[in-house]
């Protein structure tokens, strides 16, 4: 339908359907009563949990899936696995308070088609959703940099970000080889490999980048 | 006439010869105590008898009485004497400073006799001159040894006197190693007063004669310069480590207050600013409305300020977790449902109170250890795992306190309780501070029980009482 007065003055012929995941409910109503405020904007579905999703209708038409890359239950590139399974031609937006390079990297390899931080304003998000559901890809060019100096980066090995929790956690080489059953030697060239991979100067300066890049998170530690 | 003056001349010939032979007889027999040699009025050149017990043979020969002590240089040497011998000695007096001398000595054995124990004295009273040449007994502790040509000396230190021991070395297989420095020795020995050939400024020395005359008393004492300095060291290294476990025990206490910061800031960030998303969208969408002409703004509005109002319970719920009430610790379990549903205001969370056995037996500061284990089972089921129905029960068995907290939430697997959060932790720190333990049970979508064991009267060691000591300072901030 046509609507002369859109409020961002652009005409679309199509309505965007738009599904939100979220696990907190003050985000799921503003974010789902913002959107539905503009015309082009149709709010067909609000998921507290991404584990919701294999409960709906499968008959459900869904352009773009906001999802919040960080929930207690599944989150992150597990919800984008999920969602995409469900939701195959859905385009997923990711929508997080984090933009730790390392979340945006991964969650654009897990097929996100883009990422927006959840203080964007609203012209960002809208734009965002518009784009992706045109079938381009959305960063803005903040976000953007940091992908692209993430791509320039060794990635770290499984096992190395599995060291490197314990590293954040204060651990020595000796309780790391202790808690993987290998030796304090295997440990420590691990760790030398993180510091270099990370371009730090020590275990805690690695640590610390990490937890800044997204690598690792708190709450995990 | 003539034969007259001559039988008189020879007359007084005789008699003054045999005056002078009887005087002469006279004096050989006059005995004299020994001690009294020196002070003897007597020509040197007159010869004096003493009666006295011989105490060293050899050249010369030591006697002694109950007056003091002399030596003799016999005429004759006479290799059959014996010490003990009890002898008559007459010969020419020399005096010496602090006692006499007789030489060209006769010597006559009245009875063999047994040998006199030594005079034990201390070092000061053997300085003071009476026991010259007297077989005396002293102890010392041994500060030095020397060796010269013929003897082996040891320098003693007698309470306020230092002094030598002479060893003759040629009878016996002696060396200066024999002895350890510091050690504490009995010196059995004749006590010569001027004696100057050990070459150290003593008052005395004393003259030994077989190794049975120096005896160990005490072997050096533990306070010698290598005991103290290894003690040093000891404790050097004692405190190093002390130092070492301190900055090891801060670090840890560090690290747990970064832990409940982090936690804090997750709290708060899962919450409160999630919380100010939420209301910042809605008011964008009120912002939307208003500006597209639409009916529904006051609905929003609405909506808005309910939004509001949860995140003040978002508030206050997070203020309660930092700050636990100041519990009436008396009833455990009640007090643990009113913290609960402080905790859940309202929402739809049941819970179910069991308690057995006798749970006035709890003491006051294990009833603030359940509360604090419970406290933070009962948070954990309603953040993370979003439980409907909490089962608190509080068991009194034999002499364990059994407290468990069940829920129907979402579990925790496996591989997140081995990387324990700090709520875990610090669950698992109080039973052990108490000397319990704690077990957690979970699988997802199976909830969580979670129960401590504690004994009635804590079975506290060291370290878990240094634990707690740290542990609750830090927590109680």
């Amino acid at each position: 339908m046509k609507t002369s007065d859109d409020l961002l003055g652009q005409d679309f012929t199509e309505t965007i359907r738009v599904a939100i995941v979220d696990d907190h409910p003050a985000v799921l109503v503003g974010l789902s009563n913002m959107l539905s405020t503009h015309r082009e904007i149709e709010v067909v579905a609000t998921f507290s949990s991404a584990r919701q999703l294999s409960t709906v209708d499968p008959a459900m038409a869904v352009d773009v899936l906001l999802i919040d890359l960080r929930m207690p239950d599944v989150g992150g590139i597990e919800a984008i696995g999920l969602a995409s399974s469900r939701f195959p031609l859905a385009r997923i937006l990711i929508i997080s308070s984090y933009e730790t390079d390392e979340e945006i990297f991964r969650a654009i390899r897990a097929g996100a088609a883009g990422y927006i931080t959840k203080n964007a304003p609203q012209e960002e998000i809208t734009l965002a959703i518009r784009r992706v559901k045109s079938g381009k890809r959305y960063l803005n060019p903040r976000l953007a940099k940091k992908l692209s100096d993430r791509l320039e980066r060794d990635a770290l090995t499984p096992r190395e970000i599995e060291i490197l929790h314990l590293v954040a956690r204060g651990l020595t080489n000796r309780q790391i080889g202790a808690q993987f059953s290998i030796s304090e030697h295997t440990a420590r060239n691990h760790v030398n490999n993180i510091i270099n991979k990370l371009q730090a100067q020590d275990r805690t300066e690695a640590a610390v980048l990490a937890l800044k890049r997204g690598i690792i998170q708190l709450d995990a530690i | 006439m003539i034969r007259a003056r001559l039988l008189f001349i020879v007359v007084l010939c005789v008699s003054s010869r045999s005056a002078a032979a009887s005087d002469l007889a006279a004096n050989a027999e006059r005995v004299e105590p020994i001690g009294q040699l020196r002070s003897s009025v007597l020509l040197p050149a007159v010869r004096h008898t003493v009666r006295g017990v011989i105490s060293r043979v050899g050249s010369p020969l030591f006697i002694q009485d109950r007056t003091g002590g002399a030596e003799v240089e016999l005429r004759v040497p006479n290799p059959s004497l014996r010490i003990g011998d009890e002898v008559r000695v007459s010969g020419t007096l020399v005096m010496m400073r602090y006692s006499a001398r007789l030489e060209m000595a006769q010597l006559e054995v009245l009875a063999p006799g047994v040998p006199e124990p030594a005079v034990s004295l201390t070092a000061s009273m053997a300085a003071s001159g009476n026991y010259d040449r007297v077989y005396v007994e002293t102890e010392g502790v041994l500060r030095a040894t020397r060796r010269t040509a013929e003897s082996l000396w040891l320098l003693l230190d007698g309470v306020r006197e230092p002094f030598v021991a002479e060893l003759p070395l040629n009878e016996m297989a002696v060396n200066a190693s024999m002895f350890a420095l510091q050690s504490r020795l009995r010196v059995r020995g004749i006590c010569i007063m001027d004696d100057r050939r050990s070459g150290e400024a003593t008052p005395f020395a004393l003259k030994t004669v077989t190794m049975e005359d120096v005896t160990v008393v005490s072997p050096p004492p533990f306070w010698n310069r290598t005991h103290v300095l290894e003690l040093v060291g000891v404790l050097l290294l004692a405190g190093i480590s002390l130092m070492a476990f301190y900055v090891r025990m801060e670090r840890w206490r560090f690290g747990l207050i970064l832990d409940e910061r982090t936690r804090m800031a997750h709290d708060l960030h899962d919450t409160l600013a999630q919380s100010f998303t939420g209301v910042a969208y809605q008011l964008q969408a009120i912002r939307n409305a208003i500006r597209s002409g639409a009916d529904n703004v006051e609905k929003q509005v609405a909506l808005a300020s309910a939004m509001v109002a949860d995140s003040q319970e978002d508030a206050r719920r997070s203020i309660a977790m930092l700050r636990p009430a100041d519990l009436d610790t008396g009833n455990v379990l009640e007090n643990l449902r009113q913290q609960g549903e402080a905790l859940v205001h309202g929402a739809e969370v049941r819970f179910t109170l069991e308690s057995s056995g006798d749970v006035e037996r709890v003491a006051p500061e294990l009833g603030y250890i359940l509360l604090r284990i419970g406290h933070e089972a009962i948070t954990n089921a309603l953040r993370h795992a979003r439980a409907s129905h909490i089962a608190i029960a509080l068991r009194v068995v034999e002499d364990l306190v059994i407290l468990e907290v069940k829920d129907d939430g979402c579990g925790i697997s496996q591989g997140s309780l081995r990387v324990r959060g700090f709520g875990m932790r610090a669950m698992h720190a109080r039973a052990h501070s108490y000397g319990g333990t704690l077990e957690v049970h979970s699988n997802p979508g199976e909830g969580t029980m979670i129960r401590a064991s504690i004994p009635l009267r804590a079975r506290r060691t060291w370290r878990s009482r240094l634990f707690s000591i740290l542990g609750e300072e830090m927590m109680q901030k």
